[in-house]
């Protein structure tokens, strides 16, 4: 069967295409984090080898929402560079919507991340590399969110936001390079350097469970926004007016 | 209240631990409230954009009946 992707660009047809699968995505979303979190609970060690005890569970929540705020911030480029070469409606729709959860994410990754800090180095707060440049990345989603709104005007505003979140991709390869530091020397810190390699395999079972059940959420929520903002932008068109929901 | 349900449920294990379990309950806390009011906000959001569609809606129709009236 083939299918026409090009179709799916309209706003009319993804509208509807949206609303049919959210309900797929929540339903993924709760379960592979409800057993994740079951499994990182209940099928886990209480502490681990190298001294840490039962606070490193909250890397269940942590590592999930650290690893979806890079990759929604990359998302949200890719559909801002799809809009700047192709002038696509949909695309900039697509990044403003993924710009908002991204940013949720990356709170929820410093938050939990502060909390960490408090139970393992005895402070929320570290202005270290790995830390400043995730906070760096929250700043980069809020001037996108903020810039968006700044501007009446959309096409110029989707325009003008896509520029800068195409400026602040040279983020993500800094703080991936901070965590993943290639001589532990050069950026010696209180946060601890990537250790994925000698992970205990329930843990890492763990870990991905949540990550995947935190994609599915992403994707639920901003499949859920994208579509609050066709129903904006495109309110006074003719298929607005003839939806179901809104007779 | 579905996502509410699956947070509860974590904030349960959470509270099942022994030492630490309050910082752990704080983080899975955090996170649960977050991701929880996203999609809320979203539900809220797209009442308030069908009310404001069904109001320009009706709006119309009254300008386009007012218009057939006096041209009649």
């Amino acid at each position: 069967m083939k299918i026409n992707w090009f179709k799916y660009a309209a706003p009319l047809n993804f509208y509807s295409l949206a609303g049919k699968v959210i309900p797929f995505f929540w339903v993924a979303a709760i379960a592979l984090t409800a057993f994740g979190l079951y499994w990182g609970f209940f099928k886990t060690p209480d502490s681990l080898e190298n001294g840490m005890k039962e606070y490193y569970r909250i890397i269940f929540v942590h590592l999930g929402s650290v690893w979806m705020a890079m990759w929604l911030y990359i998302m949200m480029v890719f559909w801002a560079l799809v809009g700047l070469v192709f002038n696509t409606k949909l695309s900039y729709m697509m990044a403003s919507a993924t710009s908002i959860t991204g940013a949720l994410l990356t709170v929820v990754a410093l938050a939990t991340g502060a909390i960490w800090g408090k139970t393992s180095w005895g402070t929320w707060w570290d202005w270290d590399p790995k830390l400043t440049t995730f906070l760096i990345l929250l700043f980069i989603y809020i001037g996108y969110i903020a810039l968006q709104s700044a501007i009446d005007d959309t096409r110029r505003s989707d325009k003008a936001s896509a520029v800068l979140a195409l400026v602040g991709l040279a983020l993500v390869p800094v703080i991936y390079s901070a965590v993943n530091c290639p001589d532990p020397t050069q950026c010696s810190s209180l946060h601890q350097e990537s250790s994925m390699k000698n992970i205990e395999p329930n843990i890492m079972r763990g870990i991905i469970f949540t990550t995947l059940g935190f994609w599915m959420y992403s994707f639920a929520a901003i499949l859920m926004r994208v579509r609050n903002i066709i129903l904006q932008r495109e309110r006074n068109t003719t298929w607005v007016s003839k939806l179901k929901e809104v007779n | 209240m579905l996502v509410l349900s699956v947070n509860v449920v974590a904030i349960v294990f959470a509270s099942l631990l022994g030492n630490y379990a309050d910082y752990i309950l704080g983080a899975m806390f955090i996170a649960a409230l977050l991701m929880l009011f996203e999609p809320i906000q979203l539900m809220l959001k797209r009442r308030a954009v069908l009310h404001d569609i069904k109001r320009l809606k009706r709006l119309q129709q009254r300008e386009t009946s007012e218009r057939k009236k006096s041209d009649q």
